[in-house]
């Protein structure tokens, strides 16, 4: 009973810890971010100001997805543990405020969060900063369990990853043929979810990219972007499948206004949802075709 | 048009950047055809027996060839090769055999193939003739000094005779390969299929065991 009793004890322990380092995250984050984003220690009124409180759930969320992979080892002792789970987090939570702080530069550069949160109160903006939240996170636990407890080599793997997808985030307007600007400016909440999608799908097309043993950075480096490009030759033949077989008669890209090099997105268009699950379809069933197909003995040695 | 094109340009950097980066790949010597083996292997003294052969993949075959290359008294060498089907076939009923010597004075080669040893047999450097006193026939006796390259000939209880290179030589002027006296080498040849450890003889169509695969959709831990 005393052993039962004194393991829930050590477990709420550990529940506290993970409370504070949580709350240690609200202010790195406040570092980590520039001056015009310090509305991170700010109160949050989520009837008030849904899409500031999606924003701050998002990140939470983000870092709970992280961490949600960690095990405590306590044979070293308690402290160990703990000790070896401040230092993770805490490189975890630097990694991903400036993984968030590239990729919104990327995908957001013409906006900036105060006007759009504070004063807009834009949804449409927090539900792509949702999107990059998930996404950053995935990919950082995914680098976290391939670093197998490095800190270089998770460091080496962020730095990699952050260039892929802040690649990958730029393709948004080519692949989809909608204006990002447009769709935040004009509050569309359906193209929003669009690009959610269309970032978590990179996420996965990118991590499923991942699964390689780290035996030499190169050979990382080189192999995963074979996988990726594979996927880039197989996400296109997925989804144009699925759009002939269920005869979804809008096509991927939709063209571009006459004679204009901007593409111009109809504000009453709902498509973003159907867009951002089919995106998400494809991007599983390419997932499977680049990383779960094994030939095992099919090209024996001669 | 812009966007298939771009895929083309995708799909040529995918196959180019994993034709560079696969090292096995990169290695594998491409022989299109049996005049291009010359210009492959260039030492001397030199004899080639095709010791297996396999077609790989599902839809874009590759067809791989395992040469053994002997090289006077030196270890002899294993080398796996790439080539077209067409060479592949014509290749397929001469497994086991030479078929490819080079003689290392004059460096005079010959692609026409011949019973495995033959590049040996009658060198006095490698053996000597005996007469066989019950069969009456000079026979090849190898010395104990060259018993590193003669377990690759997979002769089994074969012994060569005289009579058999002689009419090797003959069919060599004559430009025809030759399989032995009584086509004892060879795909159809019984002393290669019963001694050649090639896989294109033991490889079996199918060798899936499909009770225990299916039977494995009806496992259940015990409660």
């Amino acid at each position: 009973m005393n052993e039962i009793f004194d393991k829930l004890l050590i477990k709420i322990l550990i529940t506290s810890f993970i409370l504070f380092i949580i709350f240690s995250y609200r202010y790195i984050q406040k570092i980590i971010l520039n001056r015009s984003r310090s509305f991170a220690l700010k109160s949050i009124y989520p009837q008030k100001n849904t899409s500031h409180a999606i924003h701050v759930a998002s990140r939470i969320l983000g870092f709970a997805i992280i961490l949600s992979d960690f095990s405590f080892f306590l044979s070293d002792g308690l402290f160990m543990a703990l000790f070896d789970f401040f230092l993770y987090s805490i490189t975890l939570i630097i990694l991903y405020g400036l993984s968030l702080y590239v990729f919104e530069s990327i995908a957001l550069y013409n906006f900036s969060f105060e006007d759009e949160i504070y004063k807009r109160k834009n949804i449409s903006f927090s539900t792509i900063t949702f999107g990059l939240s998930i996404s950053s996170a995935f990919i950082l636990k995914k680098i976290f369990f391939i670093a197998q407890g490095s800190i270089i080599n998770l460091f080496f793997l962020w730095l990699f990853t952050t260039v892929l997808f802040g690649f990958a985030l730029k393709t948004y307007n080519i692949i989809l043929s909608k204006n990002l600007n447009q769709i935040i400016l004009q509050k569309n909440n359906y193209d929003s979810i669009s690009h959610v999608g269309f970032s978590w799908s990179w996420t996965l097309l990118i991590t499923s990219a991942l699964d390689i043993e780290i035996n030499s950075y190169t050979r990382f480096m080189t192999f995963s972007i074979i996988q990726i490009i594979l996927s880039i030759i197989i996400f296109p033949i997925f989804h144009n499948g699925i759009n002939k077989i269920f005869f979804i008669r809008k096509p991927m890209t939709v063209k571009k206004s006459v004679q204009s090099t901007t593409y111009i997105t109809e504000p009453d268009d709902k498509s973003g949802i159907n867009d951002a699950l089919l995106f998400l379809a494809t991007a599983y069933l390419t997932s499977l075709i680049t990383s779960q197909v094994h030939f095992g003995s099919f090209y024996p040695p001669l | 048009m812009n966007r298939f094109l771009i895929y083309l340009l995708i799909i040529f950097t995918y196959l180019g950047i994993s034709k560079s980066f696969y090292p096995n790949k990169q290695v594998t010597i491409s022989i299109p055809n049996k005049y291009a083996i010359s210009s492959v292997f260039k030492n001397a003294p030199l004899s080639i027996i095709l010791t297996d052969m396999d077609e790989v993949g599902l839809v874009m075959k590759t067809y791989l060839m395992k040469y053994l290359l002997i090289s006077g008294y030196q270890e002899p060498i294993s080398v796996t090769i790439k080539t077209n089907k067409k060479f592949w076939d014509e290749s397929k009923k001469y497994i086991g055999m030479s078929i490819f010597r080079r003689k290392e004075k004059g460096n005079v080669a010959s692609t026409i193939p011949m019973p495995p040893g033959f590049h040996f047999i009658g060198d006095s450097s490698y053996g000597y003739w005996k007469i066989n006193k019950k069969t009456k026939q000079k026979e090849w006796i190898f010395y104990r000094s060259s018993s590193k390259i003669i377990r690759h000939f997979h002769y089994g209880d074969y012994t060569p005779t005289h009579k058999m290179i002689k009419n090797a030589r003959i069919s060599l002027k004559n430009e025809k390969p030759f399989f032995g006296l009584n086509n004892e080498f060879g795909l159809d040849g019984p002393i290669t299929r019963a001694y050649l450890p090639a896989k294109i003889f033991t490889k079996k169509s199918n060798e899936v065991d499909y009770k225990k695969h299916f039977l494995r959709f009806f496992n259940y831990s015990s409660l």
